[in-house]
């Protein structure tokens, strides 16, 4: 069953095509600048073939006109990967969060309505999906769409972690409650991690950190807590979304003069490492700042680090202990800074970082030392393989 | 010691004579195609070409390539000055380091509209990107209303607005020098030109730049070296000119166009300041 994965951004479609459930992947491609009349980019790779194609200053103005890119390479007669548009049985999409929704649905209109319900709390994620959904809708109209969401893998958050301390009316009226994000990483996290130890019972925390960051608590494989809330602006600092915040300090701002448009700006826009920096949103230019002297870029780094040390030992009081922490995403796999401040923190739990093999990291890699007593790997988490697969469990019981 | 051959006395800035009689010694803390970067405790020396005239904090070299090459300095290497020269590693630049002959200051013209927005096309036109005008259109750490507001409350004479704003644009954006301290670089250079030739600089630019001296520290210690530099009026050759000629002295594309070859989007970033700081005295 051939089953197609797409990732949609703001202005970037990223396109997997896979063979399931043996998880083979026919062909990658990539557009970014979604929303360019002149300049934007699009690389499209026969993975069978190695062949790559790579085009820029392209117009695509609109989704559609991404996806008609992809589509039309995928029926290439020289690409030899499809004869026929119907031979993509279904669409997987790694959605994020729909109002009452919290696994893997069919994207029908009930569903997308959810979504909208939610436009308020996630519009960065969910706007774009929307938009890119409704594109497929109509190109594709013999797929089945799936919506496999972000906070399907979290479902198993006890309740006295999940709720918070508002008036029980709240979470049953509105749904106010932690749902967690980032699901498809730390399921996959989840699901490998007993393939390299062996072990079926573990305690672990998954960090995924990236433009995007959160902790997730993993108990036999099973979410038990993690970073993220209610939305995806809260836990650790992100790149420029401010984390954990107090509540009150809405109202007190906005006695202060301010309006809610500019904090929600301000939360989701220039808060997190670029609002504490004042450098950039990519951690790499903060660590390059911060090693030039740049004493704001370095209190950047020092609190996502304190952040980071935090959750790890909250849930490990939690869980009563911890076998394994993971890193993965584009600062966990790439950042070995960040790593060694984390793991050097953590030297009260009996974590112990191999220095040489946290500075030679190529991809998945354990990087503890001998003797730590909590094994550290960095992780190549491949969140479209973790849709793919739901899709292809989805469409067999539907 | 291997000693790099000088025939000719080198020109230095005030700072550059300044660690040279002070004996101090430091370290090599980047090397680049076109400059030598070493620090002494928290001051910069940079060894650069003599085309980039006056730096403050540097020793203009006829040869920078060829030093460097010669010199085959690696980041971590120590740097002392001696009685023979400046040792760098196990080599010696053996040197006279003397001030530089400045020439007279051309006249020049009031500012007018026509010549800053002739300025402004022309660094547009040269393909300017990246940098500060990137920080602004996403309004990156509140880069636009930064930029905006320090003009706004500069000509308003709100000193303290106006100094809120500058040091918001400290060290904001990527690389050596960030965007924010080159705009400032420009912002400052410009009005020191304008009120050496007597014109009106609004008063509140020097409370402005008291409080951005007294933040230097939320950047890097190089840019810090450029933009404090800048602040405390001392003289920049290429960037002195560039601004000059925005004010109406002679041809401005020759010095504009040196400027804009500096760094990735670093000349741009100057401009754009030095442009904007032209407006705010119009």
């Amino acid at each position: 069953m051939k089953i197609l994965v797409c990732n949609v951004g703001s202005t970037s479609l990223k396109f997997k095509l896979y063979e399931m459930p043996e998880k083979k992947v026919y062909a990658t491609a990539k557009v970014e600048r979604v929303g360019s009349e002149t300049d934007a980019i699009y690389s499209f790779t026969n993975v069978a073939t190695g062949e790559k194609i790579e085009k820029d200053h392209l117009a695509v103005p609109k989704y559609k006109d991404g996806i008609a890119l992809f589509l039309s390479d995928l029926l290439d007669k020289k690409q030899g990967i499809l004869d026929d548009i119907k031979e993509i049985s279904a669409v997987g999409f790694k959605t994020v969060l729909a109002k009452g929704h919290h696994g893997v649905f069919e994207l029908n209109e009930e569903v997308l309505g959810a979504m909208r319900d939610y436009l308020f709390i996630a519009p960065a994620h969910n706007r774009p999906y929307l938009d890119a959904i409704g594109e497929f809708q109509a190109m594709l109209p013999d797929a089945l769409l799936v919506g496999s969401f972000e906070t399907a893998f979290h479902k198993t958050i006890p309740m006295e972690r999940r709720l918070y301390a508002v008036p029980y009316e709240w979470y049953e009226q509105y749904g106010i409650q932690r749902f967690g994000f980032h699901g498809h990483s730390h399921e996959y996290t989840a699901r490998h991690l007993p393939e390299l130890t062996g072990k079926t019972s573990f305690k672990a925390v998954s960090c995924h950190l990236g433009g995007s960051s959160s902790l997730c608590a993993i108990e036999d494989g099973k979410s038990v807590d993690c970073s993220f809330g209610f939305t995806p602006q809260t836990g650790l600092p992100h790149a420029a979304r401010v984390g954990d915040i107090d509540a009150y300090v809405v109202p007190f701002l906005i006695n202060e003069g301010l309006s809610m448009d500019e904090i929600t700006t301000a939360f989701s826009k220039n808060g997190g490492l670029l609002g504490i920096s004042g450098v950039d949103s990519d951690l790499r230019f903060i660590e390059e700042a911060a090693n030039g002297g740049n004493a704001r870029a370095k209190l950047a780094i020092d609190m996502l680090v304190a952040s980071i040390v935090k959750y790890i030992g909250s849930f490990y009081a939690e869980m009563g202990g911890l076998d394994y922490i993971t890193f993965a995403g584009g600062i966990g796999e790439n950042s070995k800074t960040i790593r060694k401040m984390v793991c050097e923190k953590l030297g009260c739990f009996g974590v112990k970082l191999d220095e040489e093999k946290n500075n030679n990291v190529h991809g998945e890699c354990e990087i503890s030392a001998a003797d730590s007593k909590v094994k550290i790997y960095t992780i190549a988490t491949d969140e479209e393989q973790m849709v793919a697969m739901k899709t292809y469990e989805y469409s067999l019981e539907h | 010691m291997n000693t790099v051959s000088n025939t000719k006395p080198l020109t230095a800035g005030s700072i550059a004579r300044r660690l040279c009689n002070a004996s101090a010694a430091g370290e090599v803390c980047g090397v680049f195609s076109h400059a030598v970067y070493c620090t002494f405790g928290d001051e910069v020396l940079l060894l650069h070409g003599k085309e980039w005239g006056e730096v403050p904090f540097g020793i203009a070299l006829d040869d920078i390539v060829a030093f460097r090459a010669a010199l085959a300095a690696e980041v971590g290497d120590t740097v002392a000055f001696t009685e023979r020269g400046l040792r760098i590693g196990a080599q010696l630049l053996a040197c006279t380091l003397t001030a530089p002959e400045r020439p007279a200051a051309e006249r020049f013209a009031l500012p007018g509209a026509e010549r800053i927005a002739a300025v402004e096309s022309y660094v547009h036109t040269s393909g300017a990107q990246g940098g500060i005008l990137d920080c602004i259109a996403q309004n990156r750490a509140h880069a636009a209303e930064s930029v905006e507001t320090l003009s706004e409350a500069l000509r308003e004479g709100d000193a303290e607005r106006a100094a809120a704003a500058a040091v918001r644009l400290i060290g904001l954006g990527r690389g050596l020098t960030p965007s924010g301290d080159d705009y400032l670089c420009g912002f400052f250079t410009l009005l020191a030109a304008a009120k050496e030739h007597g014109m009106n600089v609004p008063s509140a630019a020097n409370a402005c730049a008291d409080a951005v001296l007294a933040n230097l520290d939320r950047t890097s210690r190089i840019s810090a070296a450029y933009l404090g530099n800048a602040l405390r009026g001392e003289h920049f050759t290429v960037y002195d000119r560039a601004a000059r000629a925005l004010l109406g002295a002679g041809d401005f594309t020759q010095h504009c166009a040196f400027v804009l070859r500096m760094g990735a989007s670093s000349g741009t970033d100057t401009l754009c300041g030095a442009i904007a700081a032209a407006k705010v005295i119009l």
